[in-house]
């Protein structure tokens, strides 16, 4: 073989590995906000509802290529290594993101939370209505993130200010925040050990 | 290259570091090995004794003399006094008449010089009960080439894992994954392996074990007394995940080698209780650098010494050394440390040990706060969860202090912990069966918001691999309301499908094994150790 020292190429390749999936993650957006685990053992997943239903997760590749030309590699310079993974990354997380929106669209359209209408503020507050709030010991609900595509960010702006100006909007989303709190006191009310 | 190797092992073992190996080679010749221990003294001059096949007792003594030969002053000064008296008095055993003649040998892992064969031939030639043979290095190398060669590694990557074993810093923890993966080959434990034959089992069994005393050899010249033990624990938990796998009842060498390995574990623990004992502090080496793992060690050292006081045996110094670890362990501890899930099965083994010698409530008292803990500390959003049990101090540590990550701790910094927990349930299923009904109700909504994880293998010999490929991990929710009746039927459970008979039978072995493969307690596993570890 030609003469080389891979210990060094080992750390040069960590680094990439490390900018890799630092860019996934960016790549991610909302989905990478999610609680992640890592499955140590075994390839079934599941997860045994407080009904005793078992629900296994159902478990996705997520591959991406690129190649570089022999010829090229003399040329490249880090930052041309970091773009060609740039692109990798952004085909993989775009691949990780659609699963995951696609098993939450399953999930929500499988419980009946799917809200039609349009970004109006009347479909927010039913939106708010459908959701699952938990809230902390000072009374303010878990944060929320809304997912849009970017075409849409002014108009769901203008929608989410018109919800806290408007006073009807502002009084009648207070109501639904309200009735969340109660619902969520009720739940935690409900953890007991009983006889 | 194997052969190189046992040469190496031999030329540097000290008689310490090879007694155990001997006595599995002495197994795997069909020797019954009635007494080998070091944690019990017997009789002056004996280290070993055993039964040959043809039924005669033999009493060995052994002697380290690391590439080295053993002269004639130093057979006269050090030796000959022993030999006298192994050769002139009866082997006091029980099930061994004192009227049946003797094999005596002298065993080295050196050569005996010339002058020492002819000294050896006069003292056989006086008028003694038994006459003295000589076991030098040349016939130790053939014994382990007989029985150990031909079934060792034979895939380069084992191979290479066998020599990263030996030659691995004896201070270091011992490398599990690479040993398992080679005891792994040896006891067709891989998926695609196919279930031994019975013969089969008895050949590999002794080969597996004399690979597992050669290949941690650096540990036991380092007296590296935790290594040692962890190395023979998962050669008993292989050795029983094989025999399940073939559906076949532990016999012959391999019963005899598991029995030979528990006492090498009882040994070893022995020692570094001996070592605690007789220390003033439980510092180790570099003073800057020790207080990050004083309190691990110092919780390591609780849960070990725990497995120890439930270790059968019934001798006088088995009855003192309780007394004595009770008296340690009992004492007031200020420097227990919950640095993850994975020192949960050392606290258990403490306060299962507790829950023996102390008859009040306060080790059930102990156990509810340890759940509170636990299960508050895993809330959702929470910024100090537990790691869960994969993650061992290393990988916690290196993230603690801010030091380069592994691949294992740089995982352990992306994973969420927060909102689900692999022990809580086993925690909240011993409070109810002390029943604690008051602890379980103030814990019941923190635990009730979390996700209770296990992994259940597909098969139950694979409850004894290290990693396993086939099985499940499970996340169980309960529901919010759950009656005080059905968690006690819960907690009174106390049966497994997935774990093998053998192990079932030595709790002691299985407490161990969940302290040093901590993913593997799982609340039905925790009931089973609670309700079948004895009471002295």
């Amino acid at each position: 073989m030609l003469p080389d020292i891979p210990p060094l190429k080992q750390e040069i390749t960590k680094k990439l590995q490390a900018a890799f999936k630092q860019r996934v993650n960016d790549y991610m957006g909302a989905i990478n906000e999610a609680p992640r685990c890592f499955i140590k053992e075994g390839r079934q997943v599941v997860t045994i509802r407080p009904d005793g239903r078992n629900d296994e997760t159902e478990l996705k590749v997520a591959s991406a290529e690129t190649w570089i030309r022999v010829e090229d590699i003399p040329h490249l310079s880090f930052q041309d290594r970091l773009a060609k993974l740039d692109e990798v990354a952004r085909e993989m997380a775009g691949q990780i993101s659609k699963h995951a929106f696609d098993q939450i669209n399953e999930a929500v359209e499988r419980v009946g939370n799917v809200v039609h209408g349009g970004l109006t503020p009347e479909s927010f507050l039913e939106l708010f209505e459908k959701i699952y709030l938990d809230f902390d010991v000072d009374g303010n609900h878990s944060p929320l993130t809304v997912v849009i595509p970017p075409g849409m960010k002014q108009r769901a702006q203008e929608t989410m200010e018109k919800l806290h100006q408007d006073p009807e909007y502002s009084r009648r989303y207070q109501e639904v925040i309200d009735k969340k709190w109660m619902e969520w006191r009720d739940r935690e009310a409900a953890r007991k050990l009983v006889g | 290259m194997i052969e190189k190797l046992l040469e190496n092992w031999l030329d540097s073992a000290s008689e310490r570091s090879y007694q155990a190996s001997f006595v599995q080679m002495l197994g795997g010749l069909g020797y019954r090995v009635l007494h080998s221990t070091r944690h019990c003294v017997l009789e002056y001059g004996k280290d070993v004794i055993a039964i040959a096949p043809d039924g005669v007792p033999c009493a060995y003594q052994l002697k380290g003399k690391p590439s080295g030969r053993l002269g004639l002053s130093e057979f006269r000064s050090d030796i000959q006094q022993q030999l006298v008296q192994l050769i002139s008095q009866p082997i006091v055993f029980p099930g061994i008449s004192k009227r049946v003649p003797h094999r005596s040998y002298l065993v080295s892992n050196g050569y005996f010089e010339e002058e020492v064969h002819r000294a050896v031939d006069d003292l056989n030639r006086g008028s003694y009960l038994s006459k003295i043979e000589l076991i030098g290095r040349g016939q130790l190398l053939d014994w382990a080439k007989g029985l150990g060669a031909s079934l060792w590694p034979s895939e380069m990557a084992n191979v290479r894992e066998l020599l990263e074993v030996f030659l691995h810093d004896g201070r270091d923890l011992l490398p599990l994954p690479r040993l398992a993966a080679i005891l792994e080959e040896i006891l067709a434990l891989r998926a695609d392996d196919k279930p031994f034959k019975k013969a089969e089992l008895q050949r590999a069994a002794p080969s597996a074990a004399l690979l597992t005393g050669i290949a941690t050899h650096h540990f036991a010249m380092a007296e590296n007394h935790f290594a040692v033990a962890s190395a023979w624990c998962l050669f008993t938990v292989s050795t029983i995940s094989s025999c399940e796998r073939s559906t076949r009842k532990l016999s012959g060498p391999a019963k005899a080698g598991l029995a030979l390995a528990e006492d090498a574990i009882k040994d070893s623990l022995v020692a570094l209780w001996n070592e605690v004992h007789a220390r003033s502090h439980l510092v180790e080496s570099n003073a800057l650098a020790d207080p990050e793992l004083f309190r691990w060690r110092y919780t390591l050292l609780c849960g070990l010494f725990s497995v120890l006081w439930f270790f059968p045996g019934d001798t006088p110094e088995d009855k003192e050394r309780r007394i004595a670890i009770t008296k340690w362990l009992t004492r007031k501890h200020e420097h227990l440390d919950l640095w993850g899930e994975g020192v949960v099965p050392c606290f258990l083994a403490f306060l299962l040990f507790l829950r023996r010698v102390d008859a009040t409530i306060r080790p059930d008292y102990e156990l509810a706060a340890l759940l509170e803990i636990v299960v508050t500390a895993n809330q959702q959003r929470s910024n100090h969860a537990l790691p869960d049990p994969y993650y061992g101090f290393e990988e916690v540590g290196r993230i603690r202090h801010g030091l380069q990550a592994s691949k294992e701790s740089s995982n352990l910094q992306e994973e969420t912990f927060a909102g689900s927990s692999f022990n809580a349930e086993l925690l909240l299923h011993l409070v109810a069966r002390a029943r604690l009904k008051s602890p379980c109700r103030s814990n019941w909504p923190n635990f009730n918001r979390l996700g209770h994880k296990r992994f259940v293998p597909a098969k139950s010999w694979q409850y004894g691999l290290l990693e396993c490929s086939e099985g499940i991990e499970e996340t169980r929710q309960y529901p919010p309301e759950y009656s005080w009746d059905k968690l006690c039927e819960d907690a009174a459970v106390e049966t497994c499908d997935y774990l093998p008979k053998e192990l079932r039978v030595r709790p002691h072995l299985l407490l161990l094994w969940v302290i040093i493969a901590p993913h593997r307690l799982t609340s039905d596993i925790g009931r089973i150790l609670a309700a079948t570890l004895p009471s002295f």
